[in-house]
């Protein structure tokens, strides 16, 4: 998966699991600050990654988890094995499909 | 030989056989029922303290309220005494746990061999073949992948000396650890990371704990029935039970770790032997009460690779599938949850849908129901030495209730668990909340051995007393279906209120917890990193 695919995946699963619109979602956008999530969309949004990455969250990122941005490099941390952070930060130059389809997530809640 | 064919044939009529052929009666009158005991005399048997979830399925699913309360006892709740590293401490001066009021919904106490007996007439009057005596053999499941000639599930049946075959669309293996299905399909999986023993017996005249020790001890609790409660006698490693099933009768048993277990508890005088060793208990059985039987298991849990076969027709339920551990007494549960799936995938099965929606369906519940043990498993793994202390039950306890009624119970209450896809739902982030309760054992651990090696874990079993539970004020919000926002929400603040009394407990071991926040998201409880 390229770091635009993931971008995309990320914001896709914020805009279906906590409604956001996705104009306000950018790579510097602030979880709790800006979009408004809580510590119990920040479960959700944890399971949504475990799904992406299949493998265990690391602790010490997921606390230092800030921004959209920080995500995308949790995503790509676990996925490639590169430390978060690490890979090109092209994120501020969002790719081309911003307005990633919620489709690419399985999200079935009934009560989101 | 004569053939009978039925729609759907249970082995076993003890409590999750005869359950399952009540709730099918109710459920789907035009299906045929028969049911294939192998006992023919209803020999008394332990389970018999129902909790909440299974007492909302017996009223409210198979409407036993009146029953219940006519024949059989209302449930007190659970009620915890601790004891000196001597076990000499008289009743009275032990530190207790326990409710000074009955609880806000309902649960029983039951005396298995009467209430076994009235199902099983009383599904009888309701048009369920019963077969007494009938000992079930010669298992031919008819599955797609091996199907039988008849198309139907066949077993043969002997009883009073008489052969015949029998054939079933539906067939639910509900016969206990003997289970014909479990053992044909070899789904049994042992448990050594959980070697709990137990041995059990009944007693007729005992001393009556409610007509016990000084006015004040009983106003202590507002002179509620401590007779009624499930009563536990906690020590390192094990526990005792007393529960009454009417009549006068009581039963008391022994939980612990395998390593204390002795063969010569087996034994009415090793059973005994083994009791008088501990003061208050003996003190309420010592001077007139008469052992009726005692039994015993060496191993009491188990797990199962499979739960149901939906597309297949086959389930198990109750003992025949899995077991953990009677400290909460879930064993009811679980058989209220597996009859609620049976019954819902014969159902749906019988209206229509196919095979693939079916097995999709199954495959589901099979998951939610593995998820329920390995939930229920980490509830007691590794967790026998922590009954030894008042304070450390007293905040697992407190913590273990919490969850019960906020993640198991409410659900249930409101049948969350028959919609597969709030269930699917569920299931997405059961690693999470596994991992949740895995870092919760681990700081009950962690608890343990730290006040072990200080010498603390028996300062407080002498004299203090706990008669409600501070982590339940949500009780009120189950009478109504809650978003699922709300329920995550009430889970965070029970973990962080027991996180927050155990770190008043490291304190007191001189450990510095990291983080030291006293509180946590959500989120922190669920990650693969310890709690403090």
């Amino acid at each position: 998966m390229t770091r635009a695919e993931i971008y995309n995946r990320v914001v896709g699963i914020l805009i279906k699991s906590f409604e956001l619109d996705p104009a306000d979602i950018k790579p510097e956008s602030r979880l709790f600050e800006d979009l408004d999530l809580d510590s119990i969309d920040a479960v959700d949004m944890f399971v949504e990654l475990h799904e992406v990455t299949n493998r265990r969250i690391d602790p010490q990122v997921a606390r230092k988890i800030r921004t959209v941005e920080d995500i995308v490099n949790l995503v790509e941390g676990e996925i490639h094995g590169t430390p978060p952070g690490a890979a090109a930060n092209d994120a501020n130059d969002p790719p081309a499909a911003t307005t990633a389809s919620p489709a690419t997530d399985t999200t079935d809640d009934k009560d989101s | 030989m004569d053939i009978h064919t039925v729609d759907i044939a249970i082995l076993g009529g003890g409590l999750a056989g005869n359950l399952l052929a009540r709730q099918l009666r109710r459920t789907l009158p035009s299906l045929s029922v028969a049911l294939y005991e192998r006992s023919s005399d209803t020999s008394w048997k332990v389970g018999e303290s129902t909790v909440e979830l299974a007492s909302n399925y017996l009223t409210r699913r198979l409407g036993l309220s009146t029953y219940l309360y006519e024949n059989m006892l209302p449930k007190n709740g659970l009620r915890f005494f601790f004891d000196t590293p001597e076990k000499d401490a008289a009743l009275v001066d032990m530190s207790e746990v326990g409710s000074m009021s009955f609880t806000a919904y309902p649960s029983f106490q039951l005396d298995r061999a009467r209430f076994e007996a009235d199902l099983l007439r009383m599904n009888a009057e309701a048009g369920v073949d019963v077969h007494i005596g009938a000992r079930a053999h010669d298992l031919a499941l008819h599955e797609q992948a091996a199907p039988s000639p008849s198309g139907l599930h066949e077993f043969s049946v002997t009883e009073n000396g008489v052969t015949h075959r029998v054939r079933a669309k539906w067939l639910v293996d509900a016969s206990g650890r003997a289970s014909l299905v479990a053992r044909q399909k070899d789904l049994r999986i042992q448990t050594p990371e959980h070697g709990i023993a137990a041995a059990w017996g009944r007693f007729i005249k005992h001393a009556d704990m409610d007509d016990w020790g000084p006015p004040e001890w009983r106003q202590r609790v507002r002179n509620t029935s401590r007779v009624l409660s499930t009563v536990h006698f906690c020590y390192a490693g094990y526990w005792i039970w007393f529960i009454p099933l009417g009549r006068g009768v009581m039963s008391v048993g022994w939980v612990g770790d395998k390593s204390i277990f002795r063969d010569d508890m087996r034994k009415p005088d090793g059973f005994n032997n083994f009791l008088r060793e501990h003061r208050a208990v003996w003190d309420l059985l010592k001077d007139r009460a008469e052992l009726l039987d005692v039994l015993a298991y060496k191993q009491l849990a188990y797990a199962t690779k499979q739960f149901f076969a939906g597309e297949d027709r086959w389930f198990l339920s109750g003992e025949a599938a899995a077991f953990t551990d009677p400290f909460y007494s879930p064993g009811s549960d679980f058989i209220s949850m597996e009859n609620d799936f049976i019954t819902d995938m014969i159902a749906r099965d019988h209206a229509g849908e196919s095979r693939a929606e079916i097995a999709e369906r199954s495959a589901t519940y099979d998951e939610f129901m593995q998820f329920r043990y390995q939930a229920t498993l980490l509830l007691y793994k590794n967790l026998y030495p922590t009954l030894a202390s008042y304070e450390l039950l007293k905040l697992k306890w407190e913590f273990d209730i919490a969850c019960y009624y906020n993640l198991w119970c409410a659900p249930y209450f409101h049948d969350e668990h028959l919609d597969v896809k709030n269930l699917r739902s569920e299931l997405r982030r059961k690693d999470f909340i596994i991992q949740g309760l895995e870092n919760f054992s681990a700081l009950f651990q962690r608890l343990e051995a730290g006040y072990r090696r200080a010498g603390m874990l028996h300062r407080k079993n002498l004299g203090h007393s706990t008669h409600s539970i501070s982590t339940i004020g949500f009780l009120d919000d189950l009478r109504t279906p809650r978003p699922r926002k709300q329920v995550l929400r009430t889970t965070e603040a029970i973990f962080n209120a027991t996180r927050a009394s155990a770190l008043d407990l490291l304190a007191d071991l001189g450990e510095t917890p990291v983080p030291a926040d006293r509180t946590l998201p959500l989120y922190e409880f669920m990650l693969a990193t310890p709690l403090a």
